[in-house]
């Protein structure tokens, strides 16, 4: 049984339209030597539009269910359940798609732990919705424009990793995406996609909406399941993680929208296409939100590894006043450590080449900042943000952070002492590593990068 | 948060190391030992232990706040981090499961400076209180930021400022200065987890988080003394001994409470001769490390309403006297009454010494008249004969191995808190299916509510209802009665059908020394008083077919025997400590010694035998019980034996040998012939078994010295207030299935 | 020979007669008792007016330290005399630097009239908690 369904599969990576951009020397046949290394890419230029995966990202488009079929939703999803677990997470592993959310964990490998013989608990998926990071506004687009590929996604993702349902934690906030959502997952149960009996391959699968009520802390993966299970959205230990114990106490992967929403996609035109795009380690495309002291603020879906430079002069017009007007860019979300001018001019924004230059790539909302801007004051106001949303379980984030917030604004009004920032950068690095969950990294990091470059 | 079930335990003398909440599995397969390597040393330890549980095998000792060996685990005050090899963050020691070839390091620069940056954290909000805290002395805070924080802080008060919390107000017993808290979350998982009673919680995000009870709510559980022992800092405290002392100027005297039958093991805190305060002292088998609140916060009762002075009714009046005058007094009336028109009668609050010199006194008189106030039956079982009639015979203890508990007339929540507490943990953590039969209260936990009606027992013997399955299918039942219900005509056929129930559930055993049938006795002279052979019951007196011309009244303060019953000519000796109702119908007041006043024994519910010591001395001219008896007997020309107090225990070991083997339970045995001595019936007994203590504000005021204490007073009337709160939700009737 | 002769001759002189240390006959040792006593006695309102020892009436302290004096009259032994003078000597030092507080003084002087601690358990039992 398990052989005639690869075998379907095989046939039908050769036979499917959207596979053939595959043949750029894809031994697709088994039993093959060792393939040889492809020659990889030194350019990361504009993604073709035929290479995107996000077609609706504008809203210019129906997001409905037969908007979303005619742009290739829901096609073959039968199919590629068929094909089994171990099929699918073969392919989000030839993908190389790493965690969109922000850590950038391979999922092929995260999704792998959930690989467990069945011990009396359900497994769930539970896509991370929640998008507190701030310069972030990627996964609104796809919830409220493309919700079905994130649908599609969670019931693939479902089936890869043995899950009996999906819970869509969404921000309280965006209560117009939840609508959008929620119809759309109403009208794949309506279409037989969802409930029992998906697709009519026999697997059941439900999928929830739920929404939070407000806090940036319930974005990390383990406060996201306390908030899911009706506590309050504090963190937990790991050990356990929570592939072990998770919601309601069952094993429980928790992914972001992203990262589920392109794993269809990924299935469909084969995970070595996605891995195509950008480099070694940090492959597919991704969704950059630039915001800031840009002409044209935007999102749009670029490819891995592309130069910062390119994404911001190509896509979004420039920067206010030119190039040379620049003075820091925050690559990924408050969370990561900014780049100061003399980085930016070459760096490229995939994960490995930002954590060399120690940033990291984060949500990739690109955050620019030309001259007008008082750096003090934008590092104060992000340790005013993490102040707000600490969630007050573990002493180094609560105390800490408060004061790093009013130390903070005493150097934006001029009432410290040059003794302090060297104290400051010594605060951010009790806080650093000594807290429950990335809170308080992410609260540490900005300030310290700051104190050695600006201070 | 998701908190992890504590189950493994540090081995201290006496704690048990339960690795896993299957049951049966307890000592059986032990789990092949890890090794560690902790600072270079090392450990064999068990795989479910944490980091902190085995650097306290080696005995290195991890500064900590959030972490108690009896509550989950929550790992939010960081202050355990330690450095493990082969991790780039220190890891939460009282969080992390050992792992094979671990290497720790408490001592390294890493370690250092993560607890010296957690403690420079923690002092940051901290208000500079410590000379009007009570807490200064026994802190945790002040104690960790001496051995591991660093010697100075960089926190700017001038210009960043500390933060304020507002005081919330839970009840006349715990003070509360919430500007102290460092959110160990301590309180709460106690109140959640071991009183059962979820009132406390954290409101409020990141800074701005405070603990409490949200609404302005009285923390209506009777074991809610305890979060103020746990509290590290002083931000829940003991809000009648708040300013009263420091704690190096007290000494501490170690005793064991007699408020219920359980025998609480604590230390009195005493300063200048004056009772302190009373906190609890850890053991195992009896206690854990909780006392209930009238035990903890009885020590003003102590100290009013005590009889100071001998007096004599002269003319109606109560008169003070000196003693030579009041002995001699009794002691002719003694002479001059003939034998069987002497009677006694004792409370539940008095000694064994006292119980033994009374009962020889009398008995040199030839009178063999001597009752308990408390009320027991003396056919079916032996009746007071045979010592597994009336004791525990499974042990506190014996609530953690069993797998089905019958709870019978009785509300433990109220009548022994800290056993309830037990009951509590073992339904958390080991599944215990619990059955009640009696009045449906709220006892913390889930229960099936067999019946209120002794006729329920009868379907059980029969095997009808779902609690009867999970009874016959238990590997250990245990079945408690409440002395309570024994009382009354109706106590013989109840304990009788007990006896029926419990000897059908032991046939089915194969470990003979699980005895299932258990009494909770509801005051603490009772087991004594019975081992040494006073006849349970004051009916006998109460008929009138003996005209009792002298009676004497130790310590009974219940109004069980007053003036109408006896006659107006009965010239009544009364005994005691406090002026209650004993004292009101007496013709004589002998002024005696409280259990913090006199070096004595008391036996609990078990049949465990232990010591008070003496922490003050008896006020006025008020003497230790026995001594009075002593010198009464000297007076009366018939000289008891004993003088002092080893002689006394001489005494006591000759009587029953069980009374000074302090601190261990002896195995009672014969419960065949005490079946034998069972009257089977087939007729079911028809009495609705209702407990004196249905709610929190019976609970305060059980006897003379509680009743003495303004404390429990305005406990009650908080109780009583706290019942028209708009904002506790109904009290729901715990039933896993209304098997009605 | 000669020497343990005469050492046999002093021993029987010393058997009869001491060689006084400080005063040489029983005379003067007797002197000096006086001496001491009339010293003391003059020094006794000073003591009693500073240390306390008001509550005693003044002829009665003054009695009791003649009692103290009295008991030792009997001696001959004129070496033992001048030790009690110069323990007399030494005790009054100890007053005036009040080593010696009133209650010490109290304690020692009246400590024929303390009355016996109870024996038997009934007088125990009366007297008070033991």
């Amino acid at each position: 049984m398990a052989s005639s369904l690869t075998g379907l599969g095989g046939r039908l990576a050769v036979k499917s339209g959207y596979l053939h951009s595959l043949s750029r020397g894809f031994a697709a046949t088994a039993g093959a030597p060792a393939p040889e290394k492809k020659p990889e890419k030194t350019t990361y230029g504009p993604l073709k539009d035929q290479d995107r995966i996000f077609t609706n990202l504008y809203g210019r488009h129906d997001y409905r269910i037969k908007g979303a079929m005619s742009r290739g939703d829901w096609y073959k999803t039968k199919e590629i359940i068929l094909k089994g677990s171990e099929w699918i997470l073969k392919e989000m592993s030839a993908s190389g798609l790493r965690g969109r959310g922000g850590a950038g964990f391979p999922s092929g490998m995260k999704w792998g732990f959930m690989n467990k013989p069945f011990d009396g608990r359900p497994k769930y998926l539970v896509v991370n919705a929640d998008e507190g990071e701030p310069g972030t506004c990627k996964d609104r687009e796809i919830m409220r424009h493309d919700p079905h590929k994130l649908i599609e996604g969670c019931l693939i993702a479902g089936v890869a990793m043995g899950a009996r349902a999906a819970y869509i934690y969404i921000r309280g906030e965006f209560y117009n995406e939840a609508v959008c959502l929620q119809e759309a997952i109403h009208e794949a149960y309506q279409a037989g996609y969802l409930g029992k009996d998906c697709c009519g391959t026999g697997y059941n699968f439900d999928v929830f909406v739920h929404r939070g009520a407000g806090a940036y802390i319930c974005g990390e993966e383990t406060a996201l399941i306390e908030s899911l299970e009706g506590k309050q959205g504090k963190p937990r230990l790991k050990p356990p993680f929570p592939a072990d114990i998770g919601v309601f106490g069952c094993p429980t992967t928790v992914a972001n929208v992203e990262t589920v929403a392109v794993a269809p996609t990924i299935c469909r035109r084969g995970g070595a296409w996605f891995a195509s795009f950008g480099r070694e380690r940090n492959r597919g495309t991704k969704l950059f939100c630039i915001s800031g002291h840009v002409n044209n603020p935007c999102t749009v879906e670029e490819e891995m590894s592309v130069p910062l430079k390119d994404l911001i002069e190509r896509h979004c017009g420039g920067v206010i006043g030119g190039w040379d007007n620049l003075q820091a860019i925050i690559p990924g979300g408050s969370s990561v450590p900014l780049l100061p001018r003399s980085i930016c001019d070459t760096v490229l924004m995939d994960f490995d080449s930002l954590v060399a230059v120690q940033s990291g790539l984060g949500t990739a909302a690109v955050i620019v900042m030309n001259k007008q801007v008082d750096i003090v004051k934008c590092i104060a106001r992000l340790a005013l943000f993490y102040k707000h949303e600490s969630c007050g379980q573990c002493t180094p984030c609560r105390e800490g952070c408060s004061w790093l917030n009013k130390m903070m604004w005493r150097f934006v009004d001029g009432k410290a002492r040059p003794s302090e920032i060297d104290m400051i950068w010594e605060l951010s690095k009790q806080i650093e590593g000594h807290t429950i969950c990335a809170l308080g990294d992410a609260a540490a990091w900005p300030i310290q990068v700051s104190a050695s470059f600006y201070f | 948060m998701y908190r992890v079930p504590q189950l493994t335990r540090l081995a201290t003398t006496g704690a048990r190391i339960v690795t896993s909440s299957a049951r049966g599995q307890q000592t059986a397969a032990a789990p092949e030992k890890i090794e560690v390597f902790i600072d270079g040393k090392k450990v064999l330890v068990e795989p479910g232990m944490t980091i902190l549980q085995a650097c306290a095998l080696v005995g290195v000792d991890i500064p900590r706040f959030c972490y108690h060996d009896r509550l989950s685990i929550a790992g939010n005050c960081r202050m355990c981090l330690v450095e493990v090899e082969k991790s780039i963050k220190p890891v939460a020691s009282c969080a992390m499961p050992v792992m094979k070839g671990m290497r720790v390091k408490t001592d390294s620069p890493l370690t250092k400076k993560a607890r010296e940056g957690v403690m420079e954290f923690l002092l940051v909000n901290h208000p500079l209180d410590c000379p009007i805290c009570d807490q200064g002395g026994e802190c945790d805070l002040q104690d960790q930021s001496m051995g591991f924080g660093s010697d100075r802080g960089r926190h700017q008060n001038q210009y960043d400022g500390k933060r304020a919390v507002e005081d919330k107000n839970m009840g006349p017993l715990v003070k509360t200065s919430m500007n102290r808290c460092i959110q160990c979350t301590r309180c709460i998982r106690f109140a959640n987890e071991v009183a059962g009673v979820p009132d406390l919680g954290s409101t409020g995000r990141g800074n701005d988080m405070q603990i409490g009870t949200y609404v302005d709510k009285f923390f209506a559980s009777e074991l809610s003394g305890n979060v103020i022992d746990l509290c590290p800092v002083g931000a829940l405290t003991n809000k009648p001994y708040s300013f009263m002392a420091r704690p190096w100027e007290t000494r501490k005297t170690e005793s064991v409470d007699v408020m219920d039958a359980l025998g609480s093991n604590i230390v009195i805190s005493h300063r200048t001769g004056e009772v302190m305060r009373i906190i609890p002292r850890m053991n195992d088998d009896v206690n854990e490390e909780w006392i209930s609140d009238k035990t903890r916060f009885v020590t003003d009762g102590l100290k009013r309403q005590r009889l100071l002075a001998p007096m004599i009714k002269e003319g109606g009046q109560l008169k003070q006297v000196d003693w030579e005058e009041a002995l001699y007094v009794v002691a002719r009336k003694l002479r001059q009454t003939p034998a069987d028109q002497i009677a006694g009668v004792a409370g539940g609050l008095v000694d064994t010494e006292a119980l033994v010199a009374l009962k020889d006194l009398l008995n040199r008189f030839n009178c063999e008249n001597l009752y308990t106030e408390e009320s027991f039956p003396t056919v079916n079982g032996g009746g007071i004969d045979l010592r597994t009639n009336y004791i525990m015979n499974d042990r506190i203890m014996g609530v953690e191995d069993s797998d089905a508990l019958l709870l019978i007339g009785t509300n433990p929540r109220y009548e022994a808190p800290v056993f309830n507490a037990r009951i509590r943990k073992s339904f958390i953590h080991y599944n215990l299916d619990v059955g009640l039969i009696g009045s449906p209260v709220d006892l913390t936990y889930d229960y099936d509510h067999v019946g209120t009606n002794a006729k329920a027992l009868d379907d059980l013997l029969a095997g009808k209802g779902s609690f009867a399955e999970k009874l016959k299918s238990a590997k250990k039942p245990m079945v408690v009665v409440g002395a309570g219900v024994l009382q009354g005509p109706q106590g013989a056929a109840l304990l009788a059908k007990v006896h029926q129930l419990a000897d059908q559930l032991r046939s089915k055993q194969s470990d003979k020394s699980w005895k299932v049938v258990n009494v909770l006795q509801r005051v603490a002279g009772q087991v004594a008083a019975l081992d040494i052979g006073y006849k349970p019951s004051v009916e006998a007196l109460r008929d009138g077919k003996k005209s009792i011309k002298l009676l004497f009244l130790l310590g009974a303060d219940e109004a069980s025997v007053s003036r109408r019953d006896i006659g107006s000519d009965t010239f009544v000796v009364y005994q005691g400590h406090h002026g209650d109702a004993g004292a009101e119908i007496a013709d004589v007041i002998l002024p005696g010694a409280a259990y913090t006043e006199k070096e004595s024994t008391y036996v609990n519910t078990e049949g465990r035998s232990q010591k008070t010591l003496p922490a003050v001395q008896p006020p006025g001219l008020a003497r230790v019980d026995w001594k009075i008896l002593r010198a009464l007997s000297e007076i009366a020309g018939k000289a008891l034996p004993y003088s002092s107090i080893q002689e006394m225990r001489q005494r006591l070991a000759q009587v029953a040998p069980h009374l000074t083997r302090y601190g261990e339970v002896q195995e009672a045995n014969y419960l065949k012939q005490s079946m034998e001595l069972t009257e089977k019936s087939s007729s079911a007994v028809n009495a609705e078994l209702k407990p004196a203590q249905l709610e929190l504000a019976d609970f305060y005021m059980t006897n003379s010295i509680t009743r003495a204490s303004p404390t429990m007073a305005e406990c009650v009337r908080a109780a009583r207030k706290h019942q028209q709160n708009p904002h506790i939700e109904q009290p729901k009737r715990h039933t896993a299935a209304s098997a009605m | 020979m000669a020497t343990k002769a005469l050492s046999r001759v002093g021993v029987e002189l010393t058997k009869r007669e001491v060689v006084p240390v400080v005063s040489k006959n029983p005379k003067e040792a007797r002197k000096n008792v006086i001496k001491i006593y009339k010293e003391f006695q003059r020094y006794v309102p000073t003591i009693w007016w500073e240390q306390e020892l008001r509550d005693i009436p003044l002829p009665q302290f003054r009695l009791a330290i003649k009692n103290q004096f009295m008991k030792n009259a009997h001696l001959t032994d004129t070496r033992v005399v001048d030790r009690l003078v110069e323990q007399a000597k030494l005790d009054m030092v100890n007053f005036r630097m009040a080593y010696y507080n009133d209650v010490h003084v109290r304690n020692f002087l009246f400590r024929e009239n303390i009355d016996p601690k109870p024996a038997d358990f009934l007088s125990r039992f009366f007297a008070g908690k033991d």
